[in-house]
Parts: structure tokens; C-alpha cells; sequence
């Protein structure tokens, strides 16, 4: 899919806390973004560094319905990875950025009759458009907010002001949330027809939340989570070999595969960059892929014939693919 | 695009010389196969005929009136072929916002729109309206905001939400429908509802095509056609109108075939909505008489050829088993065998 690029002027940068800036994106000139988006949306930023191009997901955070301009929390990481590190350093106020318009896979549930905010840290980003939408619309949700340090939780004194009592602190983190029973209590309380948002950087956390739900009977259908993709996470390097041209490319710790690829010079389809959208899939000839996409079926995963190349790795030392 | 509406020609066939001449033709091949025919939106297509087609999504041409009247006439006597669920209002304002933005657009002589916050005004001069309204306030304008732009378009318009990754027809405003039925497939999946076509389903098609619709994005429509036969002119091929149209199929003969069988094209443009991440389909209908058809000698070859050696199940399920054989005996005599590039 061919990705036409918005050019948007960088209107403030305001601190939200030691490691989180949020950026208030504008139009370039007199001109409108697209119309609009819905909660959950994210949209990709390109940041240039040199020879490279970083395109990071980064979630929409302001209200959906005000659509003149677009605001993200970008959170510094503590590795040299570059994306993150540039907007943190090398992007000033009256910048220009390239993005890529806003994409969905974390959308609300209309037909919900109560929905169940949960965010881990900075997950609180792919939740807070949600809330704010829910707020605008009047429609009955509450907000559980996880964290272990305050300098993890940005927009706690935001969320106290604009949601009162919509809106829970757990500062004692994840372990005594997910597993003394704190969001079992939560899940246990709310009616039928209730929908479950989580989000969080930590794969593991999402996945014990959703699990907790689905023990508890939980239809799959009213379970939603996005893994908000934590580009520090801790990975090895290993080759890739692609069979058809002949190549091999070396992928470090802190590139994906398919920054690798397109830097280069593969010509790869992609959309979400987040492991959800299926777009960037490669057959897989020869190693064991690690896998840590949400797209593919736990078969497929066993069976090792695809990889998703925006987030999964490899557990060999090499990786055939049919590129 | 722009410029006068011209009508019809009063007498002697469906379309003018000039529709003709741009009609959607369909056939890229002399065999049809269901295929993953989608390609972007909005890039005209070459059809083969010195004419093109698909510049734009939404279509204003020399049947917008007819068109129209139609439309109006068949949503009085059947309110159901609007229908929407209660969780697609924030999707209908997103359709009635593409459709009025790109009518703007495109047609900039017949449509304006003024917008100050919420505040919007309307002008579609071709009909006459002026309207003054709050977007988000279905209050403020006399009909729900599908149902009302979607009386002055020509389009038929299914909404679909994307939910439980699945997508899932809630709500459109459909009065040309070729065999089907908006009040009886409302609020059913997209696999539901293609559940019934032979071949496609063994072979993957309506699974990929769900995986695609779900990946369109904000600002990068995509469109594929579809096609059938159709006795008339005929715009309303619904399933609640069986009664009156699928008696016709039994009176063609070789005599009235080039008059009275029509390629019957839709356009489907699949649209992201913004607001709702709903997708909406835009379909176009055009109707092209086999006299017209084969007045561009490649196209009546085509056909002759794709007809003639369509599985019996595809023809059964498009709906002209009855006269297939007839329409092919007519066309045999504008095929001379020669190679269609």
C-alpha cells in the first residue's frame, strides 16, 4: 500500500515529565490533516538520521474530534535506538516532520455497553484517546492506570482533573494489579456487554490481563489490547538470508528486521509497524522466527513458514527468508 | 468530469454516445475469474473504447436526475433500504463528510460547503438545496445523515464496522442493488453475507478480501467492479423486487437481445472512515445495453468469449442462466475470432 506522507510543523514541545515529551503537531501551511481519527489511532512518524530513516508509531493522544491538529507522547529511551532519542534532541519547535496519516488497530467497540480502560505506563497513550472520546460522548467507562515509579506515569495530575472518579491509580504496580486480585475485583464488578482495553509496553502484562478475563469468561470478542511497541526491548542481533536476491543482511539488537530490509533497499509493504496489521509478512525457509506479532494464529506461529518482519525476531543465528 | 450535465438521449438506448464511449467495462480478460481485482482509487482507467473511467469516487453524470427521482421514488414506497444501527451514527456522519467534501471537490460548479466549527452549510444547486446544519446533530437535518446525502448521490452506500476483527454491514442506504437486500443483510458479517457465492468462498477470496478491506487507510481508497446481466434498463435489481424483474429474464429473444440485456457494471470504491474506522463502500451502477456493447468491436468479442465459457454455477448465481445461451448465439456474430490485446 503506497503511504502519502503529511508534512506537519512541530507547533510545542512541552515536557510532560523527566523522560516523556509530548509534541503538538500542526498543518505545515493553511492546509487541513486528514478529516479526522478514531480512538486508538496512531499515526507513524519519519524521523531522518543521517542515511536512515526511523518510522516510529506513535499514538494519537488528543481528543478524536478535534481534528486540526495531533498530539503524541514520546517517551526517551534508555538505549541509542534513534527514533525516540531524535524527537527528544533533534526536533525543535517550527520543524517540519513527515508523517503517515493515522491507522486504527486498537479501535473502540461501538457496540459496548461499558468499556474497561486499563493502561500499564506509557500504554497510557494508546488509551487516552479512547477516554477522552468516551468522556466527549458520554458513553459509561472507567480508567485503571498501572505504574511503578512516577517518573513511568505521565498525565496523572491530567487524568485526575479531566476524569474525577472515572479514573484509578495503582502506583504499586503491575504484580499486585494482575495478580492479588485487583483487576480480577474490576472485571468481576461490570455488566454483561462490557469491552476490555489494555495497553502497556511490556507484552507480558497485556497478556496476563487478557488472560485473567478469558478465565473469567470473558467472550473473545470484548477483549482488546495493543502491545505499545517499547523499541528498547531487549534483542540479539542475527542475519537474515534473503534466498531470492541472493543477499544477507545483518539486523542489530536495535533495528527490526524490516528496518533492516528497507534500509537495504528491499522494497517491503507495511502498515502497522506494530505486529497487528499482517502487511509486512515474509516466508520464513529456513530458522525458527521469534515471534512477537499479534497477527498470527498460535499455529502459524508453531508451523514457522511466515514472519512478521515490523516486530519479530529470530532464535536462530540465521533466518532464510523468500525475499 | 465537470461542466453541464447532458441527459440521455431521449429515444434509442440507455446512454449517450459520450457514456458510452467511458462505460466501466469490465473485462480484462476472455475468461472471468473471481480475482482480487482491487487497485487504488481515484486513477482513470484506459477502457479500451477511446474513453476512461474511474477519475473520481463519487460520479455525477447524465442520470444524476433520473437517477435521483428514482432513488427517491423507491425509498417512499420502501423506507428499509436505509437502514442503520444505533453504534453507526458516528459512521454516517463520516460518510455524509467524505461524500460532501468530494462532491465539493470534484463538482465544484454544482456543490459548495461552508464550515465554521460545527456550523455547516450546504449547497447542491443541481437539486436545488440549501440546508444549514450542526454536524454531529441528527436533529438538525431532515433525515438521518446517510440517508440524506446519500438521496443525492447516485451511489448505493453500505457502511461496514470493524469490530472483533471482523467487518460487519450495519447500516447503508441502498436502492440499486443487483440481487440483494440492505434490510435483510443488516448487521451481519461480511463472510455471512458472501457466504452464498459458488467458487470464491472454496477459494479463499471473501478471506482475503476482508483482510484487505480492513487494512484501508485514512486518504487511500481502493476500488474493484463487478458485473452481471441485467433485463431492462433496470436500476432496482433488489431482492425485494424479484417479483418484478426476475419474470423478464424468461422474454428475451434472439430478436431483442442487443435492446433489452445489459452489462450491468458496479464500481466499488472502499473508503476508510475516519472517525468511526468504519469502511464505507461506494458503488456505482452502470447499465450498458448490448447494442451499445457492441458498437466497440474488442468489447463485443470479450463478452462473446467470457459468456460463452463462464461455469455454469457463476451464471447461476449472477442470475441469467435463463437467457446466457441466447445473449452468446447473439454475440457469436461480432466475434471473428481475432486477438483482443
Amino acid at each position: 500500500m503506497s503511504h502519502e506522507l503529511i508534512k506537519a510543523r512541530v507547533a510545542s514541545i512541552q515536557p510532560v515529565n523527566e523522560t516523556t515529551k509530548m509534541f503538538t503537531l500542526a498543518p505545515e501551511r493553511d492546509v487541513a490533516f486528514p478529516p479526522a481519527f478514531s480512538p486508538g489511532s496512531h499515526i507513524i512518524v519519519h524521523v531522518h538520521d543521517g542515511e536512515r530513516t526511523y518510522r516510529n508509531p506513535y499514538s494519537l493522544i488528543n481528543t478524536p474530534s478535534l481534528t486540526n491538529f495531533y498530539e503524541i507522547a514520546v517517551r526517551k529511551e534508555e538505549d541509542s535506538r534513534g527514533g525516540s532519542i531524535m524527537l527528544h534532541e533533534g526536533v525543535s519547535e517550527g520543524d517540519i516532520l513527515e508523517l503517515e496519516p493515522p491507522q486504527n488497530f486498537f479501535s473502540l467497540d461501538r457496540t459496548g455497553r461499558r468499556h474497561v480502560l486499563v493502561a500499564d505506563e506509557i500504554g497510557i497513550s494508546s488509551i487516552l484517546s479512547h477516554a477522552r472520546h468516551l468522556l466527549l460522548y458520554k458513553q459509561p467507562f472507567e480508567l485503571h492506570y498501572v505504574f511503578s515509579s512516577e517518573t513511568r506515569a505521565p498525565f496523572q495530575q491530567k487524568l485526575r482533573e479531566e476524569y474525577g472518579d472515572l479514573v484509578s491509580f495503582y502506583p504499586e504496580g503491575e504484580h499486585t494489579f494482575l495478580n492479588e486480585g485487583v483487576l480480577q475485583n474490576i472485571l468481576d464488578s461490570q455488566p454483561l456487554g462490557a469491552h476490555l482495553y489494555v495497553c502497556s509496553p511490556e507484552p507480558e502484562f497485556s497478556e496476563s490481563a487478557i488472560e485473567i478475563a478469558r478465565g473469567s469468561g470473558w467472550s473473545e470478542s470484548h477483549l482488546h489490547w495493543e502491545i505499545f511497541k517499547s523499541t528498547g526491548q531487549e534483542s540479539e542481533p542475527f542475519t537474515a538470508a534473503l534466498a531470492r536476491s541472493e543477499k544477507e543482511i545483518e539486523v542489530a539488537a536495535e533495528f527490526s528486521l524490516l528496518e533492516e530490509l528497507e534500509n537495504a533497499g528491499v522494497d517491503m509493504s507495511y502498515m502497522c509497524r506494530s505486529g497487528v496489521c499482517g502487511e509486512c509478512e515474509a516466508k520464513v525457509l529456513e530458522g525458527e522466527p521469534n515471534h512477537r506479532d499479534s497477527y498470527l494464529t498460535e499455529a502459524e506461529k508453531e508451523a514457522s513458514e511466515k514472519i512478521m518482519t515490523c516486530v519479530s525476531r529470530s532464535r536462530s543465528e540465521k533466518l532464510v527468508l523468500d525475499l | 468530469m465537470q461542466g453541464q450535465i447532458s441527459m440521455p438521449p431521449p429515444e434509442g438506448g440507455h446512454n449517450s454516445a459520450k457514456a458510452v464511449r467511458n462505460f466501466p467495462f469490465p473485462f480484462i480478460s476472455d475468461n472471468y475469474m473471481y480475482s482480487a481485482n482491487v487497485e487504488p482509487s481515484g486513477v482513470p482507467v484506459d477502457n479500451g473504447a477511446g474513453g476512461s473511467w474511474g477519475e473520481g469516487i463519487i460520479d455525477v453524470n447524465e442520470h444524476y436526475f433520473e437517477e435521483i427521482a428514482e432513488r427517491e421514488r423507491i425509498l417512499s414506497e420502501d423506507p428499509d433500504r436505509f437502514v442503520a444501527l444505533p453504534h453507526m451514527m458516528e459512521a454516517q456522519w463520516d460518510a455524509l463528510e467524505f461524500i460532501m467534501e468530494t462532491l465539493v471537490k470534484d463538482y465544484p460548479e454544482h456543490f459548495s460547503l461552508h464550515r465554521e466549527g460545527d456550523d455547516w452549510r450546504w449547497e447542491n444547486r443541481l437539486l436545488g438545496i440549501e440546508e444549514e446544519f450542526t454536524f454531529g446533530d441528527a436533529s438538525t437535518l431532515p433525515y438521518e445523515p446517510l440517508e440524506y446525502i446519500g438521496r443525492q448521490v447516485q451511489e448505493d452506500l453500505p457502511l461496514l464496522d470493524q469490530r472483533a476483527g471482523q467487518l460487519f454491514v450495519d447500516a447503508g442506504l441502498l436502492t440499486f442493488p443487483a440481487d440483494w437486500s440492505m434490510a435483510f443483510d443488516a448487521g451481519m458479517s461480511f463472510q455471512e453475507i458472501h457466504g452464498p457465492v459458488p467458487r470464491a468462498n472454496q477459494m479463499g477470496v471473501f478471506t482475503r478480501a476482508e483482510k484487505f478491506l480492513m487494512n484501508v487507510k485514512v486518504d487511500a481508497p481502493y476500488r474493484r467492479t463487478n458485473w452481471t446481466l441485467t433485463v431492462g434498463p433496470r436500476m432496482d435489481t433488489s431482492t425485494e423486487k424479484y417479483h418484478e424483474w426476475g419474470p423478464d429474464r424468461s422474454k428475451v429473444t434472439f430478436d431483442n437481445v442487443g435492446e433489452v440485456v445489459h452489462l450491468r457494471v458496479e464500481v466499488q470504491n472502499f473508503v476508510r472512515l475516519p472517525r468511526s474506522n468504519g469502511v464505507m463502500f461506494v458503488i456505482h451502477t452502470y447499465l450498458l445495453s448490448m447494442n451499445d456493447l457492441v458498437t466497440v468491436p474488442n468489447w463485443a468479442r470479450r463478452t462473446h468469449r467470457v459468456l460463452r465459457d463462464l461455469p455454469d454455477d457463476l451464471v447461476d448465481y449472477k442470475g441469467f442462466s435463463r437467457y446466457r445461451d441466447t445473449v452468446v448465439q447473439w454475440l457469436a456474430a461480432y466475434d471473428d475470432g481475432e486477438e483482443v490485446a
